[in-house]
């Protein structure tokens, strides 16, 4: 038929209600601590060393970064490979208007970005429909011959979400390295 | 053998790597590498990148470029023409004016795609100035070039997807997902894929209100005005940068795009939203009609 064709029937139509029926990928990211061994292979020790910005250093962090400061406490480790500092691991947590990321950023002893990671990411938090799933089967496939849902790799087409929030973090950080920790 | 996953901020976008093998995450770090070299050379932001060289190139001489920007630039050359100049790389100003990319000193650049020349590999002339931005294609052949690497590793399995833009390989096939047009956070298995790529096309994370008009980064090129926005198309095709870009040309031109989905051995799924009945109508290129 002509090329116009496809637009005319859907071969698929189904209501738009998400069924009841909720499934969690089992993604694994990294621990912290495989996340700490994969930037910093060499280190023989991860000394906590969390700080707390107060009112005046959140004003000069913001001031520097122009990134607003939700939370004052900031998770970090101070790295050393043989009581010789290498470098810093800190875990941040960024909201976006569609997202939810737990990442962590490693800082070389000089302040420069050794790397990025994300430890969690989760979409549209806080919302009951939380990764629900349709009760939908594969075009092309019959009700005999479900799609199989339990695997490892979950591959989500999708519109691109821009990585901003995190990005904004990064400098949020490198502004809280300038004045709590060089 | 073991499965590890890891996800990083890259091309503007969150990048997830998975390998399944017996050294999968010396496999994941060099596909990373890749991807963040070829990110120099194909952004839009970095001023050192061929792309940026290339708007700040006068007409009439010469410029040599690395010949995997020259490689991308002659698919989108390709895809321009035929289709008609529906797929258009020179889109930038369009972009900037709407505040999607950031203001640039070119940004007054009339040039299209026919002012973009490619000479022998490496090489390209342009006719007039352009503006050009690599978004519609580039985030697909990051994807292409991270599983050559992965593959170089001799690995069971793998898949990156940066952004919504995945392939995948290994010897099982795959369920698809993709997403409610209006309602990102709810998935829906669509089809299964084995050894390919896909890429999808909405505005559910882009839209954005300006002056009450409901805007998204998506531009049919020949009215130069934003596409609509009820419904997202997804692209299954042999390579990650073919369905990235396909996704763009169908999503502009649904109707006429059926032809060139099957000359690239394409498939896509238009997916719309009816308020109406609040149902999702789901069409497909493959099905019967």
């Amino acid at each position: 038929m002509n090329n116009q064709g496809w637009l005319l029937t859907p071969a698929l139509i189904l209501s738009a209600t998400p069924a009841l029926y909720a499934k969690s990928f089992g993604i694994q990211y990294p621990t912290y601590q495989e996340s700490q061994k994969g930037f910093f292979p060499q280190a023989t020790q991860f000394t906590p060393a969390d700080i707390e910005l107060s009112e005046s250093e959140i004003d000069r962090v913001q001031l520097m970064s122009n990134v607003r400061v939700r939370e004052p406490k900031q998770k970090i480790w101070r790295v050393k490979t043989n009581q010789q500092d290498i470098g810093w691991f800190i875990i941040d947590r960024v909201i976006g208007k569609h997202e939810l990321i737990t990442y962590a950023l490693a800082l070389n002893a000089s302040g420069s970005v050794r790397g990025i990671e994300v430890l969690d990411f989760k979409e549209s938090y806080g919302e009951e429909i939380h990764e629900q799933q349709w009760r939908a089967q594969f075009i092309g496939k019959t009700l005999s011959d479900p799609f199989k849902l339990n695997q490892d790799i979950r591959n989500i087409s999708g519109a691109t979400l821009s990585c901003k929030n995190v990005t904004n973090g990064v400098k949020r950080l490198l502004a809280t390295y300038a004045i709590k920790l060089k | 053998m073991t499965s590890h996953t890891r996800m990083r901020p890259l091309m503007g976008t969150y990048v997830e790597i998975t390998a399944t093998g017996t050294q999968p995450l010396s496999a994941i770090e060099a596909a990373f590498d890749e991807i963040a070299s070829i990110e120099a050379k194909l952004s839009y932001y970095n001023p050192s990148s061929d792309i940026s060289r290339i708007n700040s190139q006068a007409p009439n001489t010469v410029l040599k470029i690395d010949s995997q920007t020259w490689h991308v630039l002659s698919i989108c050359n390709e895809l321009s023409y035929v289709s008609e100049g529906i797929f258009d790389i020179s889109v930038a100003p369009k972009l900037i004016q709407m505040g999607y990319l950031p203001p640039s000193v070119h940004q007054s650049a009339t040039g299209n795609w026919k002012d973009i020349l490619l000479l022998e590999e490496g090489h390209l002339q342009l006719t007039r100035p352009v503006c050009i931005d690599l978004g519609g294609i580039a985030k697909g052949y990051c994807v292409d070039r991270a599983i050559n690497v992965l593959r170089t590793y001799g690995l069971h399995s793998g898949a990156v997807n940066a952004g919504g833009d995945l392939r995948i390989f290994g010897p099982d096939p795959q369920p698809l997902y993709t997403k409610h047009p209006s309602f990102p956070e709810q998935t829906l298995p669509i089809t299964e894929i084995y050894n390919g790529a896909a890429a999808t096309s909405a505005a559910y994370y882009s839209r954005k209100i300006v002056d009450e008009t409901s805007i998204t980064p998506l531009i049919n090129t020949k009215t130069g005005l934003p596409l609509p926005c009820d419904y997202s198309v997804t692209v299954l095709a042999e390579t990650c940068m073919m369905a990235d870009a396909l996704t763009k040309i169908v999503h502009s031109d649904p109707h006429s795009a059926k032809s060139i989905l099957e000359s690239y051995n394409a498939r896509a799924f238009l997916i719309k939203h009816n308020l109406d009945d609040d149902t999702l109508h789901i069409f497909d290129s493959h099905s019967a009609n």
